[in-house]
């Protein structure tokens, strides 16, 4: 999986992904920190810029997005989710 | 501005001409045609008056010839004639070589003039003779006595009277002429400028009840025939502007009032129970919802009468805007991220797909990928127009837990904006004025079981009514088409289809 942060795009296996602008902040947030864990208040701090009126709801929708296209394109990264601390990007096989 | 612009305009309008433009069509009709009428009058009498006087000229030269004629053939075989005086009111001179005028018939005055004429070469010529004139003719025969000299003469005062007596005539003539050419070019311009003056009637009566009135086509296929014609498709055009405005404004208003009034029923309950703090929170938080509807729909409102407005200038020439394929797309990306904060709180996930054109010599699929992109009439607010409103209403229609899917791709020399929702679908019959203004599908969406009571959804009666009239009208702008049905797994699915620029 690659980040092109400049031109806001996202390629799995060379093959460029569409995301919508949120997914692909979510995804560059999680991928910076890849192997470790991203709470949920940093993650709405960083993504909804702390929003008053988003749902908490949301960060979890968010992440459903991404793992389906995620697996759709068979990307060697999954999303994985450590109950009651955040979400954390994990390379597959490793 | 026009202080400033009025007396420039007055100056570049000046000049010789400007008296005249203050007169009537028909008073610069006639003063113009008889204007050149008068000349071209002028100069026939002026060139008939011409003929006449060289005519009435020759005429007396011939006459004159006639009257020597007979001295000279007899001069020119007799050395001492007999000579015999002219007839009846002839004058003739005879003047011998010596000088003596054997014969005359000639006034004094005349004579007096003869011994200068002796030496003039033969030919015609005017004289003087103590105030009158004379045209005289002079032939010099020669016999054995020597050179002789004959003077035939005749006052050219009546040649004078009958030039005079045919320029008044002429003059007086072209008179009548012109006065005739004045009156009847009066009568004619008035009778052309009739039709005009009738269409100024109706124009009149029009600007009075404007609601029917048409202006008279008259049968002929002239110019004013036509003008009518352009006016009336003018007037056509406008009433139907003026009959949408008053019909949206009527309807906006109808709109207001029901909104208007629960609020003004929430904030008398209000007041009922200013004393009990929690119901006065309740009915503040009741207030707040009436408010928001009101402030929706007042931005719908502006919403499409923007759009209205817009379109207005494009046929008024303005550029419309193109966007290419993959910026729309981008903006379809955004606009899901929007819908998806409302959704989330209803748990209703929203999916999108993008299926960029086939590129043309492209470096492969993707985005952007191919050399030319299709592109677009309608600009990125628009595309955001269409997917938040359109998913809007799903969310709104759906129940906890449904899904909605947004599609944008392009197909066939179209590009196709696709949103469809698993939930209940709309009534057939509200199906054919679901891009009306103020028409919701409130039974199917009010009737859904269980609305939820945590998000107030189901406590207010639908949006605004216009969000689809706003799709519809983003649609057209563009060129393109909105339609949309029941699915039949169920669900709905709306469907913007946009043409490509050529």
């Amino acid at each position: 999986v690659s980040i092109d942060s400049e031109a806001r795009r996202i390629s799995i296996k060379g093959q460029r992904v569409a995301v919508s602008p949120t997914e692909f902040a979510l995804l560059r947030l999680l991928a910076r920190s890849a192997g470790s864990v991203v709470d949920r208040p940093k993650i709405l701090e960083e993504v909804w810029d702390g929003s008053q009126h988003v749902d908490p709801n949301v960060v979890e929708q968010y992440i459903s997005y991404l793992r389906k296209k995620l697996t759709a394109h068979e990307a060697t990264v999954a999303i994985a989710t450590v109950r009651g601390r955040g979400y954390r990007l994990d390379l597959l096989g490793a | 501005v026009n202080g400033a612009d009025a007396p420039r305009s007055d100056r570049r309008r000046g000049g010789p001409i400007r008296p005249l433009r203050l007169l009537s069509l028909r008073a610069r009709i006639t003063i113009g045609s008889t204007a050149i009428a008068a000349i071209v009058i002028l100069l026939l009498v002026l060139v008939m008056r011409f003929q006449v006087v060289s005519v009435v000229a020759s005429a007396t030269r011939t006459l004159l010839d006639a009257d020597a004629d007979p001295y000279v053939a007899t001069l020119e075989v007799d050395g001492d004639p007999d000579l015999s005086p002219p007839g009846n009111a002839q004058l003739v001179a005879v003047v011998s070589p010596s000088g003596e005028i054997v014969l005359s018939t000639m006034p004094d005055r005349v004579e007096q003039a003869l011994g200068s004429l002796r030496s003039t070469p033969a030919g015609t010529s005017i004289i003087t003779a103590s105030g009158s004139e004379y045209r005289v003719v002079v032939e010099h025969p020669v016999n054995e006595a020597g050179r002789w000299t004959v003077v035939a003469a005749r006052n050219s005062q009546a040649e004078a009277i009958v030039v005079d007596d045919l320029t008044t005539t002429l003059s007086l003539t072209g008179l009548a002429i012109l006065l005739a050419f004045g009156v009847a070019s009066w009568v004619l311009a008035t009778t052309a400028l009739r039709p005009v003056n009738r269409m100024r009637r109706e124009a009149e009566r029009l600007s009075v009840a404007p609601e029917r009135a048409e202006l008279p086509v008259g049968p002929a296929q002239d110019e004013l025939a036509s003008l009518a014609t352009t006016l009336n498709a003018f007037l056509a055009r406008t009433r139907q502007a003026t009959e949408r405005e008053r019909q949206m404004v009527s309807d906006a208003s109808h709109e207001l009032r029901t909104p208007l009034a629960i609020l003004t029923t929430q904030l008398d309950l209000a007041s009922l129970d200013g004393n009990d703090a929690a119901a006065l929170a309740a009915h503040i938080e009741r207030a707040k919802h009436s408010v928001a509807r009101l402030s929706r729909l007042a931005n719908d409102l502006l919403a499409l009468s923007r759009i209205e407005e817009s379109e207005r200038r494009e046929q008024d020439g303005d550029r419309r805007p193109e966007t290419a394929w993959s910026d729309l797309g981008d903006e379809v990306m955004a606009a899901v991220d929007r819908v998806r904060l409302i959704a989330s709180a209803k748990d209703v996930t929203v999916d999108f797909d993008l299926e960029p054109p086939v590129a043309v010599g492209g470096s492969g699929p993707g985005i952007g990928g191919g050399t030319v992109e299709p592109r677009y009439r309608i600009d990125t607010g628009g595309m955001a127009q269409l997917v938040t409103n359109i998913a809007g209403n799903a969310v709104a229609a759906l129940p906890r837990g449904g899904g909605i899917f947004v599609s944008w791709r392009s197909t066939g020399g179209e590009g196709v904006l696709q949103i469809t929702d698993d939930g209940p679908g709309v009534p057939e019959s509200f199906i054919p004025v679901a891009f009306d203004r103020f028409t919701r599908p409130d039974e199917a969406r009010t009737s859904r079981p269980n609305p939820d009571p945590s998000t107030g959804a189901g406590a207010l009666p639908g949006g605004s009514g216009l969000g689809l009239a706003i799709v519809r009208a983003v649609a057209e702008r563009a060129g393109g088409t909105a339609s949309l049905r029941n699915v039949p797994a169920g669900g709905l699915e709306v469907t913007i289809s946009l043409p490509e620029v050529r």
